[in-house]
């Protein structure tokens, strides 16, 4: 049995480094048994209980590394020994990379993740556009998670993204899926063949559950702020990410959630929609009904990804009625026969400007105006919500 | 210079770096921490950064970030007010980081301790936890190599500590210092948390731990690393890591989580320790009982 053995004077790892590397030496072809101690008397003793001293590793002091390895072969202990060195210089670099923090500016952290692609910006608003013109002029997509970022800066930073063909992600962008990645606040669901493009959040994580609920998955989920299809900012990134989506080749079906497009940028947004070469399913929230062309038009979060199921398995679908409007006119009543109070009401409370809006939009039309913000001072049935809240 | 910003950091790193004449050297330096022995404090000189966390050494300060650390082995240290400076390399600032009490009280609750490590057992192999565990329901102790070599002095430790006999306790230490896998031995981490234990278990248990303080120190000399002794010596003087700290004042899920996270089985090792000492010196028939 062929043991071999060196020591690495006061060479000092930490213990979990000891130990992963004796695993895996361990696990190399033809290694029998390995060990990575300090050369402390009692370790002297183990190693010599185990099989694993040799003259070399008796040598050692307390503070001196001994790595000792049993093999079927001299050869396969020697490569086993010089192996330990790359394992420890590898764990070495994974950990500092891992843990490497704090970089205080871009370049600080690019020098550390040179192949890095991608910047995700959680700066204020005000200083958000100085960060994003950086990465993309460095060729970075940008996931912009910041709010309160001024539309004018906005304008800019889409104007130059779509120059360099970069994605700008935002502002105010809360979630993303990009090649399985999630980015910001997103569901853990899996891959598949659906992509998404939404304005920024709370609507892209509804699909993306109602889809992973189904039985599908995401294949990228693109989010390009509230903004976007705004008259200021012309869809500028809805465009570049339908772009992205018509040539991934893990995208089988696109869907597209949002608010209504600017009057002046709907006619080019179903014109990219109806180009894109895949099927579309397109939930514009509070657009009017529309005839389905090349693009399926549905009217909630809940159909969209319904409808986009149907489509990648190749089924037929139709659009669900919301709940029972019947019922729930009935239900108002009654709850309005028992509001004596002043001030008594209906509150809802949304964590997401998308889906206080669906809320709304399915309510109105069964119970009368809704307010859309709160307001102690409103009387009667009161759906409340921030439609700017991410 | 890069900088770093120091969050929190221990009463003892706090009092040594006070006590200081301003002057030391890098250890050891690893991927997440960097021990650095402060001039002519000997045993009690040395202080270490870790990355952010719980502060896993009873001298030890916990940086919001971490840095390039290659290359710093052996290099000078200065103390300054209120910063380390390393090598001119890198700064640690400590202005606004909180110091945290990790002094171990004089009685700390009993754990239940065969729950303690059937919870343990379920995620940790290797080191003496395994062991220990054997001991303690009385079963037989596992066959490997090291376990071999340490059942028979804990089980003289168990002895010794149960019949308060600090002699034997050293007698039996000997055995286990420097022994197993780690940077600091699995042996000595489960002395560090037999020393914990016995702190806690009031002023009797206390002053068995304090009355072996010499005999272990100079045994510890000869028979295992530097750093290992700077635990021994911090333990002797009630100091402990944070997550030991934490399992020692409450005792429960969280803490035990806590505290078996450390290191590859140092957390697991101290356990084992803690738990061999608490058991060792119940007293009452309810303290017996939570031993079972």
């Amino acid at each position: 049995m062929p043991v071999r053995a060196v020591v690495w004077p006061s060479f000092y790892q930490d213990s979990i480094a000891l130990m992963r590397v004796a695993e895996a030496l361990r696990a190399l072809p033809g290694v029998r048994e390995a060990a990575a101690l300090l050369g402390t008397p009692a370790n002297h003793a183990l190693l010599a209980s185990a099989g694993l001293s040799t003259p070399d590793a008796k040598g050692a002091a307390a503070s001196d590394l001994v790595l000792a390895v049993d093999a079927e072969s001299d050869a396969t202990a020697l490569a086993a020994l010089e192996a330990a060195k790359d394992l420890f210089a590898a764990r070495r670099h994974a950990l500092e990379t891992a843990v490497r923090v704090l970089p205080r500016t871009l370049d600080r952290a690019l020098s550390h993740l040179p192949e890095a692609n991608l910047v995700a910006i959680s700066v204020p608003g005000a200083y958000a556009k100085f960060e994003a013109l950086g990465a993309l002029r460095r060729g970075l997509h940008v996931f912009l998670f910041s709010d309160n970022v001024p539309l004018a800066d906005e304008v800019e930073l889409k104007q130059l993204a779509v120059r360099r063909r970069l994605l700008c992600m935002g502002p105010d962008c809360g979630t993303a899926y990009l090649n399985g990645v999630g980015l910001g606040f997103a569901n853990v669901v899996p891959r598949g063949r659906i992509g998404c493009v939404a304005a920024s959040g709370t609507g892209l994580q509804a699909v993306a559950s109602h889809l992973a609920a189904l039985g599908e998955g995401i294949s990228q989920g693109i989010g390009v702020g509230g903004r976007d299809l705004s008259a200021e900012v012309g869809g500028a990134m809805t465009g570049l990410a339908l772009e992205a989506l018509a040539a991934d080749s893990a995208t089988e079906v696109v869907v597209l959630i949002s608010k209504p497009a600017a009057d002046s940028v709907m006619p080019r947004l179903e014109a990219a929609l109806g180009a894109l070469g895949k099927p579309v399913v397109a939930c514009s929230l509070g657009t009017r009904e529309r005839a389905d062309g090349p693009v399926r038009w549905v009217t909630t979060l809940e159909d969209a990804a319904e409808a986009a199921v149907a489509t990648v398995r190749g089924h037929r679908w139709a659009p669900r009625g919301f709940s029972d409007p019947q019922a729930i006119r009935a239900r108002l009543a009654r709850v309005l026969a028992g509001a004596q109070r002043r001030g008594a009401g209906v509150l809802g409370l949304f964590t997401g400007g998308t889906l206080a809006h669906e809320a709304r939009l399915l309510l109105e039309p069964l119970i009368g105006p809704v307010a859309p913000r709160c307001s102690t001072r409103r009387r009667g049935p009161t759906a409340c919500g921030n439609p700017d809240a991410p | 210079m890069e900088t770093l910003r120091a969050v929190r950091l221990t009463t003892e790193a706090a009092r040594r770096l006070r006590g200081s004449r301003g002057t030391g050297r890098v250890h050891s330096a690893f991927a997440r921490t960097l021990n650095v022995e402060l001039d002519d404090l000997g045993n009690a000189g040395w202080v270490s950064l870790h990355g952010p966390g719980p502060i896993p050494a009873p001298f030890g300060i916990a940086s919001e970030g971490w840095a390039e650390t290659a290359g710093l082995e052996g290099a000078p240290v200065r103390v300054e007010a209120t910063a380390v400076v390393l090598d001119g390399r890198l700064r640690i600032r400590l202005d606004g980081a909180a110091v945290q009490n990790t002094a171990l009280p004089a009685r700390a609750p009993l754990p239940p301790v065969s729950e303690c490590i059937t919870r343990a057992l379920a995620g940790v192999t290797g080191g003496l936890l395994p062991t220990a565990a054997a001991l303690l329901a009385g079963d037989a102790p596992p066959t490997d190599t090291l376990a071999r070599m340490a059942a028979p002095a804990l089980a003289r430790l168990y002895a010794a500590t149960s019949a308060g006999k600090a002699a034997d306790c050293v007698a039996a230490a000997r055995a286990l210092l420097g022994l197993g896998p780690g940077l600091t031995p699995a042996g000595d981490d489960c002395l560090v948390g037999w020393l914990a234990g016995a702190w806690t278990a009031g002023d009797d248990a206390r002053r068995l731990g304090e009355a072996t303080g010499p005999g272990l120190l100079a045994a510890a000399t000869d028979l295992t690393g530097r750093l290992s002794t700077a635990f021994l010596t911090a333990a002797l003087n009630g100091e402990a890591a944070e997550p030991l700290h934490g399992f020692a004042l409450a005792p429960n899920e969280r803490s035990l989580a806590g505290l078996l996270a450390l290191g590859a089985t140092s957390g697991a090792d101290l356990l084992a320790g803690y738990l061999l000492a608490r058991a060792a010196l119940a007293s009452s028939t309810e303290e017996r009982w939570r031993c079972r």
